[in-house]
């Protein structure tokens, strides 16, 4: 129910008037890894610090001259360095607009920044930010409970994302962001080697956050869009993560954050739906550089200069696309070869976040002499398919009718068997072909008629079957996939001993055989 | 380990369930089991094959003798192919059709056939005119009663239930008289034996025209000490005429000795008659199903 509605309110800054971060911005980066003595140390706070600087940098145009990164930094330095850029954007503002932006990550409560064993109460730096005589004051906090933040007094807090911020930043005033709401934990994610909320964050400066394709990344279209990627991110997890907003302005207008098109040694790639993209590092199993999902259909992405790896996680399938990035070049993932990856093949790599694919195949079947004098018989084989991260189980449904005339043509018979089975087995995946092997087991219904003049009651028999099974697959189109498997097998079953034409006694039997079959299956 | 053994003997107990599956050779469930043998004929007949065509060729006209052997009825699907000279199990699955069943004037209906050897020249498994006999069974029919026959239409001179049979086709056409019989006599009619006071004063019978394994308590007539039992049935041998008194029976279930002893319709005696005998011979003729006495009349009883 929120997204039309936050779509709208972004959809409707197309129409405002859009103000760059002046010249004269200043980045303040804070960062501490080490909180309180009873915290658990944080991995990627100085991380999240030093990207957001970058990003602001690369993409917003900063000058690194004013750029200050704060790692493992104390409360008191915190202090000095705010007042101290204070004092220096005032004697050197002379009337031109100036902005101040400060970034923090690390560990928080609902009163205080703790920043190894240090502390620097909230209030203290609002009013720090607030007091500063930039124009433009943007206060980011990743940290638990940052909510608190826009609770201050002075900023009005926005209850829900929904709320219509249409640009009243742009000239003159404070913005708050926030990574979680008051009384919720921040989370840092191994994989993407930051914290969710700093991830969404600068991925949104590199340009996924670009919602109405001009290039531009205005304050409220990154908020749009690391809301709802930190959001999306922490629903895998045990808690969720809401962003908060909060406002104290004067003045119309946007307030653009970052112009990726403008980057220094980046150069952007143009991707193509509107889904997830991972960018790995080098290769596959890289270090995770961004997981975006872009806002829009063929979004820009501005990155470094490299070579990367990237994902596109579709609906029906992966696309894995090596790039290499130039500076200042722009390449588009649509003209890029890749390799397409199936969900069941990932499943079984155990590299998608679905656990599981399901699927329905269809078999015409043949198998080797089961009862002496019995020819193989034409077989249909049906069934569904689960493909898991370890194996594929397989439930089968088989039918199969056998006929023959007896001795000398004197008693025409049919033998029909329904079987109900289970298949398991593990996959192999190549880049042509999937190749599977494993175990299967049925219980088969057998029924024998006889017809003509002879007295030959029916026969009703229930019975077993195992037997080994290898199989191959090879994509078609879709989710459909050509399927061929055989292998040997056991049946088990009582059979008549015959002597002279008529049966003289029975004994369990367990013949050895073959069978094989191909056909369709489909993955839902 | 433990899912897998749990499959396997799931597995086995669903193997036991229901009817046994019958392989390819199934014929289906046989009304009689011929078992005999051929033996050659002397001297031997140096046929071309090893096997030939055995198979039931009835008599549309009952027990009265035939002409000549085209007048017999094969039913193919009831023939087999059997080595020769050599022993047999012959299984039975088909009833003759109407065409070679004998109509009585009253309704009721046999068949009447006998066992013969053919060299199957063009391998069609059916006789053709031309196609050589070569064997035939010198003692033994078969007999199938689709409804209960009285013993006035049965040709058997007994009343004969519905079923397959192997019957003896020896027996003397006139029924000779049977003197009355009304003694206990002590002699175990039937039993085992190998010598004569095995049988408490009767005769061991070990070896006629038929084997008989084991031994056969009877008592000759005319009996020794006079006395003829009243359970008894008075069987004659016309090959050899002789005469003895044996068990009698009128169903297959009172007799309890097994193969080859069962109830032989003809005599109403147990006798060893279900072991099928054929004899190979150049020249085969038809028979008749009964047989004159010898002329002297000899063997005949008093």
């Amino acid at each position: 129910m929120r997204r039309p509605l936050w779509l709208f309110a972004v959809a409707c800054l197309v129409c405002a008037p859009a103000w760059a971060l002046p010249e004269q911005t200043w980045v303040v980066a804070i960062s501490n890894n080490r909180g309180e003595a009873n915290e658990l140390a944080l991995l990627y706070a100085d991380r999240d610090a030093q990207q957001f600087a970058q990003a602001m940098q690369v993409n917003g145009g900063v000058s690194p001259l004013r750029t200050v990164v704060m790692s493992a930094a104390k409360a008191e330095e915190v202090r000095d360095t705010i007042l101290a850029l204070n004092a220096r954007i005032r004697e050197t503002a002379e009337g031109k607009p100036t902005a101040l932006v400060i970034f923090y990550s690390g560990h928080a409560d609902a009163q205080s920044l703790h920043l190894a064993g240090s502390r620097l109460r909230l209030e203290e730096l609002e009013a720090m930010v607030r007091g500063s005589a930039a124009t433009v004051r943007l206060l980011v906090i990743d940290s638990c409970r940052s909510g608190t933040v826009t609770r201050v007094k002075g900023v009005r807090p926005a209850p829900e994302f929904e709320m219509n911020v249409q640009g009243e930043v742009a000239t003159e005033g404070m913005a708050i962001i926030t990574s979680s709401a008051a009384g919720e934990w921040s989370q840092e994610s191994d994989e993407l080697r930051g914290s969710f909320f700093t991830h969404h964050l600068v991925n949104a400066l590199r340009g996924a956050a670009d919602q109405n394709e001009d290039g531009r990344i205005t304050l409220a279209e990154a908020y749009a869009y690391t809301y709802a990627q930190t959001l999306r991110s922490s629903g895998r997890t045990a808690a969720l993560q809401h962003p908060t907003y909060a406002y104290d302005v004067k003045g119309k207008g946007e307030l653009v954050l970052a112009n990726p098109e403008t980057g220094g040694k980046t150069g952007r790639l143009r991707l193509v739906e509107s889904t997830t993209y991972i960018v790995s590092e080098e290769h596959e199993g890289g270090p995770v550089l961004a997981e975006v999902t872009p806002a829009r259909e063929a979004a820009t992405l501005a990155l470094p200069e490299g070579k990367y790896f990237i994902q596109e996680r579709l609906p029906t399938e992966y696309r894995e696309y090596d790039v290499n990035v130039a500076a200042g070049g722009e390449l588009s993932l649509a003209a890029l070869p890749y390799r397409r990856i199936r969900y069941d093949q990932l499943v079984r790599k155990r590299g998608a976040e679905q656990t599981s694919v399901h699927g329905l195949f269809l078999l015409g079947a043949g198998r080797g002499e089961v009862l002496p004098g019995e020819r193989g018989s034409p077989q249909v084989l049906a069934g569904y398919s689960l493909d898991l991260p370890w194996f594929t189980l397989q439930a089968r449904l088989r039918g199969a009718t056998a006929s023959g005339l007896g001795p000398e043509g004197q008693l025409p018979r049919r033998h029909d068997e329904l079987g109900v089975g289970l298949a398991l087995q593990r996959f192999v995946d190549f880049s042509a072909f999937s190749l599977g092997f494993g175990l299967l087991t049925e219980a088969v219904l057998h029924q024998q008629t006889f017809s003509g003049t002879r007295d030959a009651p029916t026969r009703d028999a229930l019975g077993g079957g195992f037997g080994g099974l290898i199989s191959i697959e090879r994509h078609l189109v879709g989710g459909l996939a050509l399927h061929v498997e055989g292998g040997p097998m056991t049946l088990v079953f009582r059979e008549a001993q015959v002597r002279e034409f008529a049966v003289q006694g029975d004994s369990l039997a367990s013949p050895f055989t073959w069978w094989a079959a191909g056909g369709l299956i489909w993955r839902l | 380990m433990a899912a897998v053994r749990g499959a396997l003997f799931a597995l086995l107990l669903l193997a036991g369930c229901g009817d046994a599956l019958v392989p390819g050779d199934y014929g289906g469930e046989k009304k009689l089991l011929l078992r005999g043998k051929i033996d050659d004929a002397t001297p031997a007949l140096l046929l071309p094959t090893e096997v030939v065509r055995t198979g039931i060729f009835w008599n549309p006209r009952g027990v009265e003798t035939p002409q000549a052997l085209t007048e017999l009825i094969e039913q193919p699907s009831n023939s087999r192919y059997t080595k020769y000279p050599g022993g047999f199990e012959w299984s039975l699955f088909d009833e003759p059709e109407p065409s070679q069943r004998f109509q009585m004037p009253n309704g009721g209906q046999y068949a009447f056939g006998v066992p013969l050897a053919y060299v199957d020249a063009n391998s069609n498994r059916r006789w053709d005119p031309g196609e050589q006999f070569v064997a035939d069974s010198p003692i033994s029919a078969v007999l199938f009663v689709p409804a209960p026959l009285s013993a006035e239409d049965s040709p058997t001179g007994h009343s004969v239930d519905p079923g397959y049979y192997v019957i003896l086709n020896d027996r003397p056409c006139s029924a000779p008289p049977q003197p009355p019989a009304e003694g206990d006599c002590g002699v175990p009619l039937g039993a085992r034996c190998d010598v004569d006071r095995d049988c408490n004063g009767g005769e061991c019978i070990l070896g006629t025209l038929l084997p008989w394994p084991g031994g056969y308590c009877a008592i000759p007539e005319p009996p020794p000490n006079g006395c003829r039992p009243r359970q008894g049935a008075l069987v004659s041998d016309p090959p050899t005429g002789k005469t003895w008194w044996m068990q009698a029976c009128q169903h297959p279930s009172d007799c309890t000795r097994g193969f080859p002893y069962q109830c032989e319709l003809t005599r109403g005696a147990c006798l060893p008659s279900a072991h099928v005998t054929m004899v190979g011979s150049r020249d085969i003729q038809p028979k008749s199903f009964c047989q004159a006495p010898p002329p002297d009349g000899s063997g005949s009883p008093p």
